[in-house]
């Protein structure tokens, strides 16, 4: 399978960026290439990076964020407690792409590969080469992953494909070590949210960049800056989205694509028409109290201020997602895909703590959205069972006929070959700060079983070590920790937590 | 014809100036990769390290021939000794790159950039007549050639790690 060299990509980004009709373009040149259709459907994951399924009305949050979204759901498969087995995007991702939890794949850090011996034990691998394996990132975290599996990857776009501004060095340099190029220039030669180790090429870097910014005028984000991620790649979010439909349009069946979309993760630059969409609308988050291992110890205020310009941007966002789903349905792939809707992660706007860089594992950043519309699919179906992101694997190789490996460690989701278990219990593992070749001492974990949700913190220096015990159906804001109360179902639920750690350290035990 | 010729710099002047810039620029890569170490220890392999230390010297090796070209026709536009200009460039300029690189952190503060280009020519025009200045001082200008030809010691250690490392990343592109 031919894959695409860096002159195709110029070529490629020029035609999206032109909207020059890509049936003569390298892509659907490569696409041409592709095996026999059959009745194979086709399978599409939408990422919507730091998407909190507790910022969202279609999970019942007061404000107004994601009706396009309650309208896909209506055709949907809907997981009401679906959860993310990291708290941010490399361990987040790394699970939902191999179906392993953190404590398996050990991807803890940002950047961070998988455990290199297991990097064939991916989602596009267990795809196989009978279907066109697709993917585009624009988090240079899941960037990093997906270089690692790019062997099985037919279609890899750079994360600058639709960017509006970009420096990025990686992926204009050979494809066969872009992992390494990217973490070499866009984390450390050339970056920009610290020291470059370039000193004239940063320094050139960014000024240019700046000059480009300066100059830069649109009339979507009139007065504000143009969405940006974490490495100098900047963006109008309908240029993204109109680059995805185009790519859409030119698919040949079976296409497996993976489409992890930065917004709405933080900085939050919503288009002029959301900019104030919340303001004044008098919503009072609960006021929970500040934990000693939050980061940032923001005063309730100001985020509240970050909550509404959040909430502002996933209403953007929410609104493109709805225009996508008005042209895949006028291409017919609502009829033929699955199509997946989900995070890698959500955020805190509470206990003092912003974002989702933190050791914290509350439902407002593990609990992340889930919805599958199958082909055909013109009803909806709820499911409120506890479920992980390590889930989604094993159900789509099992929806599309493949076989499920061995090692991953995630079920059959319930409504789609699986069904209700409330004896199961599933994990989200935080260790950013623990080696990932020893075993999990700084970490917190949190185990979910039933309606109860326990989290471990351990090994911090800031806060002492500790349980914490919430029966989530009554008390789904986290404010009354059962711990203390030494009942019989904490004392059931923290053996399991810490044989579980025990089974999951071993092999790094000496 | 002529001209062009006499204000090349000699190989002795380029050697010492190419010193000076290869130490400044090496040790700043190195002071940031250190920095990063530790916590690259935590994560990545032995290997991975080893990458990105030899792609940071094969960049450097690059930039290093940048600075060393736009010097060398900085000097054809303003002659005076080669090697005054060499040091006096980097005693103005390294200062004002970390500040600007400290002050575009992140992106953030843009309505500085055009600020920034500004006090980047008034500083390569402080370097200009700074060095024809020095240039008239016997003193000041055998100081900083004796700092210039002490630095060639820095060639001999890090030339050869990045003609090492632009080996080691071309076999991973194409091997």
């Amino acid at each position: 399978m031919p894959k695409l060299s860096r002159l195709d990509f110029l070529k490629l980004t020029a035609a999206a960026l032109g909207g020059v009709a890509l049936s003569s373009g390298p892509l659907a040149r490569a696409l041409a290439d592709a095996p026999a259709q059959g009745q194979k459907p086709n399978v599409f994951i939408f990422v919507l990076d730091a998407l909190s399924a507790r910022h969202m009305s279609l999970h019942r949050y007061s404000r107004l964020t994601t009706p396009q979204l309650a309208r896909f759901a209506e055709r949907a498969n809907v997981y009401h407690s679906h959860y993310s087995a990291g708290n941010f995007t490399t361990p987040g991702t790394a699970s939902l792409l191999t179906g392993t939890y953190p404590s398996t794949h050990r991807a803890f850090q940002f950047s961070a590969f998988v455990q290199r011996e297991r990097a064939n034990n991916n989602i596009f691998n267990a795809f196989g080469s009978d279907y066109q394996r697709f993917a585009y990132c624009q988090n240079i975290g899941a960037v990093y992953l997906a270089t690692q599996f790019s062997r099985d990857i037919d279609v890899f776009l750079p994360p600058e494909t639709f960017s509006t501004i970009n420096s990025l060095i990686g992926s204009k340099l050979p494809a066969a070590d872009q992992g390494a190029a990217y973490r070499a220039y866009e984390r450390f030669l050339t970056r920009i949210d610290q020291r470059p180790g370039l000193l004239v090429g940063g320094l050139l870097s960014r000024l240019l960049t700046g000059s480009r910014l300066n100059e830069y005028k649109s009339e979507e984000y009139t007065g504000k800056p143009i969405p940006t991620t974490d490495i100098p790649l900047y963006y109008e979010l309908a240029t993204v989205y109109n680059g995805i439909k185009e790519l859409l349009g030119q698919v040949k069946r079976p296409t497996f694509g993976y489409y992890h979309l930065w917004s709405p993760h933080p900085p939050y630059y919503p288009t002029v028409k959301f900019q104030d969409y919340f303001r004044d609308d008098g919503l009072k988050p609960l006021v929970k109290p500040t934990h000693p291992g939050a980061y940032t110890k923001y005063a309730q205020e100001f985020l509240d201020s970050l909550r509404r310009e959040y909430d502002a941007y996933i209403a953007n966002v929410d609104d493109e997602m709805g225009k996508l789903f008005d042209d895949m349905e006028e291409k017919g792939l609502f009829e033929n895909s699955y199509i997946v809707v989900t995070s890698d992660h959500g955020g805190l706007f509470e206990r003092g703590e912003w974002g989702h860089w933190t050791p914290l594992l509350y439902d407002s950043i593990l609990r992340v959205p889930l919805l599958i519309s199958t082909p055909g699919q013109t009803l909806r179906r709820d499911v409120y069972t506890p479920t992980n992101s390590v889930d989604l694997m094993p159900t789509l190789l099992s929806l599309v006929g493949k076989p499920i490996p061995a090692w991953c460690e995630g079920r059959l989701l319930p409504g789609l070959g699986g069904s209700d278990d409330p004896a199961r219990a599933t994990f989200s593992v935080e260790a950013k700060l623990n080696p990932v070749f020893a075993p999990l001492k700084t970490a917190t974990l949190a185990m979910r079983k039933g309606p109860y949700k326990l989290i471990r913190s351990q090994g911090y220096k800031e806060f002492a070590d500790a349980f914490e015990l919430y029966h989530l159906d009554e008390d789904p804001d986290e404010l009354t920790d059962l711990s203390r109360e030494f009942s019989s179902e904490m004392k059931t639920l923290r053996d399991e937590l810490l044989t579980w750690l025990d089974e999951v350290n071993r092999p790094y035990t000496r | 014809m002529d001209t062009i010729v006499r204000r090349f710099p000699s190989q002795k002047e380029l050697i010492a100036v190419y010193a000076v810039i290869v130490f400044a620029l090496y040790s700043w890569m190195l002071m940031v990769f250190a920095y990063d170490l530790s916590g690259l220890l935590v994560f990545l392999t032995l290997e991975e390290i080893v990458t990105q230390v030899a792609y940071g010297f094969a960049s450097v090796f690059l930039e290093s021939l940048f600075v060393l070209f736009f010097l060398v026709f900085t000097h054809f536009l303003f002659p005076s000794r080669f090697v005054v200009l060499g040091v006096v460039f980097l005693l103005f300029m390294f200062p004002y790159a970390v500040f600007a690189i400290d002050l575009l952190n992140g992106l953030q503060n843009l309505a500085w950039v055009p600020w920034l280009w500004g006090l980047m020519i008034f500083l390569l025009g402080c370097v200009v007549f700074v060095s024809s200045l020095v240039d008239r001082t016997f003193a000041i200008r055998k100081f900083m050639e004796n700092i210039a030809d002490r630095a060639i010691i820095f060639l001999y250690i890090f030339l050869p790690c990045s003609l090492l490392s632009i080996a080691f990343v071309f076999i991973r592109w194409f091997l």
